[in-house]
This record gives C-alpha cells, sequence and structure tokens, in this order.
C-alpha cells in the first residue's frame, strides 16, 4: 500500500457519501464544458457568417441595435458600387419567422444573381428564378429537420413557397435557413426599397480597409463596416454577456462544488479524528496529514473533472438531437477549455480540502485517543 | 574510554509538572525519573494518577509545564511537533481501537513506513517479517474487524516495530483483553524487550501485568510513590 493507495481506500470507505460529493462537482464542470463549447461555436458560426462568398466585408446601418434591425436603403446600393474600389454590393434582408417547428427561422431575401457572390452552394435542384415571387432555397438543415424536398411545397408565415434547391454555406446559421427573392421578403416583411445589410466586394489592387474607411467617410458615419459579425458592437456585447453568465455559472460551480467537497471532507476528518490521532502518534508529520485530506478532496475533484467531460460532450451530443437546435448550434471544440473545466475542478478541490486538512492539523493525538 | 552519552540514561525526566483545567487538577508535580536503554519498567498507579500523562511526555504528544525531558539525548521541550522525533524513535501501542479499521493487518503495520524514507519492496519485506513474529502469517489480509482482541494488539505490536524504535510506549495494552490473550501480548512484548534490546515502558493498572517487569514505577496523584 502506498500513501497514494491510502487515499483511495479513505475515499472508497464512504463510497456513496463521496460518490455524490463527485456527481455534483461533475455537474458543475459538465456545465461549465457544455456552456463554453457552445458559447464557442455560436461565436464560430456567427464570425463566420459574413466571411462567406466572395464578401470583403458588409456593411449596416449604423444606428441599429442588432443586425437584424440594421435598415439600409436599396438605392444606397448603387451609390456604394460607384465608390472607388468597389467591386461589387450586394443587398441582403434579413427576416425572423416561425417555420417548419422553429420559432426563428432564418429567412434571407437576396438577388438570384447574387447566390453565388454570397457563396450559397447549390446541393440538390436549382437557384430560384430572377423573377420567380414563389420559389425558394432550403438550406441542407432546414430541409434536413422538416423533411421537405426539392419540388415540395411548404408555408411559411401565411405565404406559400416552392422548394427549387437546397444549399449549403457551411455556416450553421444560413444553412438552417432559407434564401428567396429580395422583393419577395420584401413585399412580406412590408419592407420594400430595404436591405438588412450590404456585402461588398474590393476591387483586385484595393486594400479592403482603405474601401471601407472611404465608404464610412462618404456616408458621413450614416454605416458601420465589418469583416465579420464578429467585430460588431452588439456582438461583443452579446458575447460579453455570454461571457460573464459563463463565469458566473463557473463561480457558481466553485462555489457549490468547493462546499460540498469542504462539507464531505470535514465529515470524514471528524470521524476519523481518533484515527488521525494514531497516525499523529506512529510519526505522522502535520505535513502529511495535510497532504492525506488535500489528496482525498482533490482525487475527488479530478475524477470530478472526467466525469464531467464526459457528461458535458454527451449532453451536448443529445442537445443537438433536438430538432430546433440541430443545426444552429455547432460545438467546437478547444483545449483550452477543458484546460480551463479542468482548473476549475482543480480549484474546487483544493478549495473543498483546506479547511478540513486545518481542521484535521488542529487534532492532537491526546485527545484524539480519549475520542471513541 | 567511557562515552559521557552512553553512560546518560535513555530518558532522563526533571521536575515535571503539567496542570490541567486552569490549574485546578495536578497531573504531574515534580516527577524525577531515569530509564536506561534495554530496561522494561512498568509504570503503575490508579486513573488519574498521571501516569498516562507521563507516558504522554514521553512520546512527546504532551508538554510539561516545568521541568526538563530529555530521550536519547533531544530535549523533548524544545520540539516543534514532535512526529519526527515518534517516527524515528517511538513506538506506540494503546489499549483500544488501535488500528485504521480499513487497511489490512499488514497495511497497518506499513502505516508507520510511509513517513520515513523507506523503499517499497524493503517495507513490505519488513511488514512481513514483523506479522511473521507476532505469530500471525496466515492472517496479513485480514481487516482489523476480522481479527480477534488479542490479533489485534499483536497487529499494533508488529506496527510499533515498523520503525526499528528505540523505545515502545504501551498505553494499557491489555486493558480490553481477557487474561489469556492478555499474558499472550505482554509475553510477546517482554520477548521483544529482550530479544531486541528495545526500552519498554508500560502503563499499566494492573498488579500482576507490572509484575512481569524489571522495574514497577508507582504513580499516585503526580508523584512517584515507589520505584523499585
Amino acid at each position: 500500500m502506498s500513501f497514494w493507495g491510502l487515499i483511495l481506500k479513505n475515499l472508497w470507505r464512504h463510497k456513496i457519501r463521496n460518490g455524490l460529493t463527485l456527481l455534483g462537482v461533475s455537474i458543475g464542470v459538465a456545465t461549465i464544458l457544455a456552456l463554453g463549447l457552445l458559447m464557442n461555436g455560436f461565436e464560430q458560426s456567427l464570425g463566420e457568417t459574413l466571411r462567406a462568398g466572395k464578401t470583403d466585408f458588409s456593411v449596416m446601418s449604423a444606428d441599429a441595435p442588432a443586425i437584424l434591425f440594421s435598415a439600409i436603403e436599396e438605392s444606397k446600393l448603387e451609390e456604394i458600387e460607384h465608390l472607388a474600389g468597389v467591386d461589387h454590393a450586394a443587398g441582403s434582408l434579413l427576416a425572423i419567422t416561425s417555420f417548419l417547428n422553429n420559432p426563428y427561422f432564418f429567412s434571407i431575401g437576396v438577388e438570384a444573381n447574387d447566390l453565388d457572390f454570397l457563396g450559397v452552394k447549390i446541393v440538390e435542384g436549382r437557384a430560384f428564378g430572377p423573377q420567380a415571387p414563389d420559389e425558394i432555397l432550403l438550406g441542407k438543415t432546414s430541409a434536413g429537420n422538416g423533411n421537405v424536398h426539392v419540388g415540395d411545397k411548404v408555408t411559411m408565415g401565411t405565404k406559400e413557397f416552392q422548394v427549387v434547391g437546397i444549399y449549403e454555406t457551411g455556416n450553421a446559421w444560413e444553412d438552417g435557413g432559407a434564401f428567396a427573392n429580395l422583393a419577395t421578403i420584401q413585399q412580406w416583411q412590408h419592407k420594400e426599397g430595404q436591405v438588412s445589410l450590404v456585402a461588398v466586394k474590393v476591387k483586385d489592387g484595393f486594400v479592403a480597409d482603405a474601401v471601407a474607411s472611404t465608404l464610412k467617410a462618404h456616408f458621413a458615419g450614416q454605416f458601420v463596416t465589418m469583416h465579420s459579425i464578429a467585430e460588431s458592437e452588439n456582438f461583443l456585447h452579446s458575447v460579453g454577456i455570454m461571457q460573464a453568465i459563463s463565469w458566473a455559472v463557473s463561480i457558481l460551480a466553485i462555489g457549490i462544488g468547493g462546499i460540498g467537497v469542504m462539507n464531505t471532507m470535514t465529515m470524514a476528518v471528524f470521524e476519523r479524528t481518533r484515527e488521525i490521532g494514531i497516525l499523529r502518534a506512529v510519526g505522522w508529520r502535520r505535513r502529511r496529514i495535510i497532504s492525506m485530506v488535500m489528496g482525498e478532496s482533490i482525487t475527488i475533484a479530478l475524477i470530478a473533472a472526467v466525469l464531467g467531460f464526459i457528461v458535458g460532450i454527451l449532453a451536448v451530443k443529445g442537445l443537438l438531437l433536438v430538432p430546433v437546435v440541430k443545426g444552429y448550434l455547432t460545438p467546437v471544440y478547444s483545449i483550452m477549455l477543458f484546460v480551463r473545466a479542468f482548473g476549475i475542478a482543480l480549484a474546487v478541490g483544493l478549495l473543498g480540502g483546506l479547511y478540513p486538512a486545518y481542521r484535521a492539523t488542529r487534532i492532537t493525538p491526546t485527545t484524539a485517543l480519549r475520542h471513541e | 574510554m567511557s562515552d559521557p552519552r552512553k553512560a546518560e540514561p535513555l530518558i532522563q525526566a526533571r521536575n515535571l509538572t503539567k496542570h490541567y483545567e486552569k490549574g485546578q487538577t495536578h497531573a504531574l508535580r515534580g516527577v524525577n525519573l531515569a530509564i536506561k536503554a534495554g530496561e522494561f519498567v512498568a509504570i503503575r498507579g490508579p486513573s488519574g494518577s498521571g501516569k498516562s500523562t507521563l507516558l504522554n511526555m514521553i512520546a512527546a504528544l504532551d508538554r510539561p509545564d516545568s521541568g526538563e525531558i530529555r530521550v536519547a539525548g533531544q530535549d523533548l521541550t524544545k520540539l516543534r511537533d514532535g512526529a519526527s522525533y515518534r517516527a524515528h524513535v517511538v513506538g506506540f501501542i494503546f489499549q483500544l481501537h488501535n488500528l485504521i479499521p480499513t487497511l489490512t493487518a499488514f497495511e497497518n503495520v506499513l502505516v508507520p513506513m510511509l513517513e520515513l524514507k523507506i523503499k517499497r519492496k524493503a517495507s513490505r519485506e519488513k511488514a512481513e517479517t514483523l506479522l511473521h513474529q507476532v505469530g500471525l502469517n496466515g492472517k496479513a489480509d485480514n481487516l482489523p474487524p476480522e481479527l480477534s482482541g488479542g490479533e489485534r494488539q499483536r497487529v499494533a505490536v508488529a506496527r510499533a516495530l515498523a520503525n526499528d524504535p528505540q523505545i515502545i510506549l504501551a498505553d494499557e495494552p491489555t486493558g480490553s483483553l481477557d487474561t489469556s490473550n492478555g499474558e499472550q501480548v505482554i509475553e510477546l512484548l517482554r520477548k521483544i524487550n529482550r530479544e531486541h534490546n528495545v526500552t519498554l515502558i508500560l502503563v499499566t493498572h494492573d498488579k500482576e501485568v507490572a509484575g512481569i517487569a524489571d522495574r514497577v514505577i508507582q504513580i499516585r496523584d503526580g508523584q512517584i510513590v515507589s520505584d523499585k
């Protein structure tokens, strides 16, 4: 038996009690991990949204609180295209509707000849015609979720559409939505002559950043430009909120987990008062007693971390089976996330073990040996 | 040619006093004691006489309020934590619930060696030899609850020997055993005292047990009343 073996034996004595504490900590770790995986995915997919296709940067109205509320007059498109260095400008109107059991379905209105420019790749069927108000393209994910095929008729809101093709952009948000003619979406949303975003391609030999500056100066602060949604202030604000939530959950997990471990270990130390007295009497130094108690609490936390990783990953995989979620949330695995969750578990073990270890060193062998 | 350190007794106590409960109880009142290496000493006295307090001081588990105690050349009153001293010099045997209940007899004997820098293989061999010595070869893998009272106390004896101590301190080692088991344990301790030249100090209130020792010190009300 080694010192480590003794620690494991001590933990095994109260399997149920320690198991429940371990489960509690692992739920905390799983939550932190799952939140992080989804947040990473969310950030990444939004970051990709505007980078798609041949676009160099996008334009939105400066006063809009979010991309969805950005409103640019369609007439400005031509003005943008005439600016020095601009090769092409494509407007798109974003709308959110309830469709195919999804209350937050993204439909995007664009000109038919801009589909390729925006990176929309038809994988089945064909693109909608320029003058076909009833034709629609469904994203690969949304078609899969709704079990819709090329040739089917679908109803969006009160309007009926004919599915003419299935597309893929590689972006989770877009692939979970639909593309239709700009005019159709404008009419349907009562936003005639309006677009949400303008995607801009810069001419060869021009620097995107310089062209973006010229554009902003030309429209005297009416517009902002971004290379991805990740650059917009609103996005940063939402990410900030999500990060705050994620940290709050982490701190809660440390607090609750730490107190749980502390409770279990303090109980264990009190129950083993006599034993600790014996160990001190046979020559164990305080330092070794501390190592034993801390070793037990850290072991609980580290096993909980491993269990939490498994539970967290399975939980995310389970969540992705839900049709509404599928396609929108793509977990993005990063080493840092696991390191952070592991670090949090370690902190739980350290914090939870401190007080009981301190109590254990206060046990004097003479009093302990009188303890029955 | 005489080495002065050799002439010095292994345990030397001068004028030890100890008070408990804010000076109300006098556990020890000026105890003077010298014990040579290899002696088998029984400390006798009624409960509350101060005999366990004296034993705890020799083990550096307790400190005197005044006076001096030196063991094997070390001033015990100056030790910050007596653990290292106990790990190297002393083996301890208690009356009751002496063993870690979840560890086997073999593992219980290994416990003191975890504190010493002994190689895994060497400590395992040692634990085996010790269990053999105390007559428990077949019981190495038994947990304390599976052993009889006498067997448990023999495991405790083996554990007390694990660190090759100069002194074995036994606090009422037969207190919870029947006569026959008690005799066996005392006989074992006696044998170890002779064969290993280990100094044996045994606290008891049992006259017969004390009778086996070479020297019997009687304590009453915190003072030595007889020493023969």
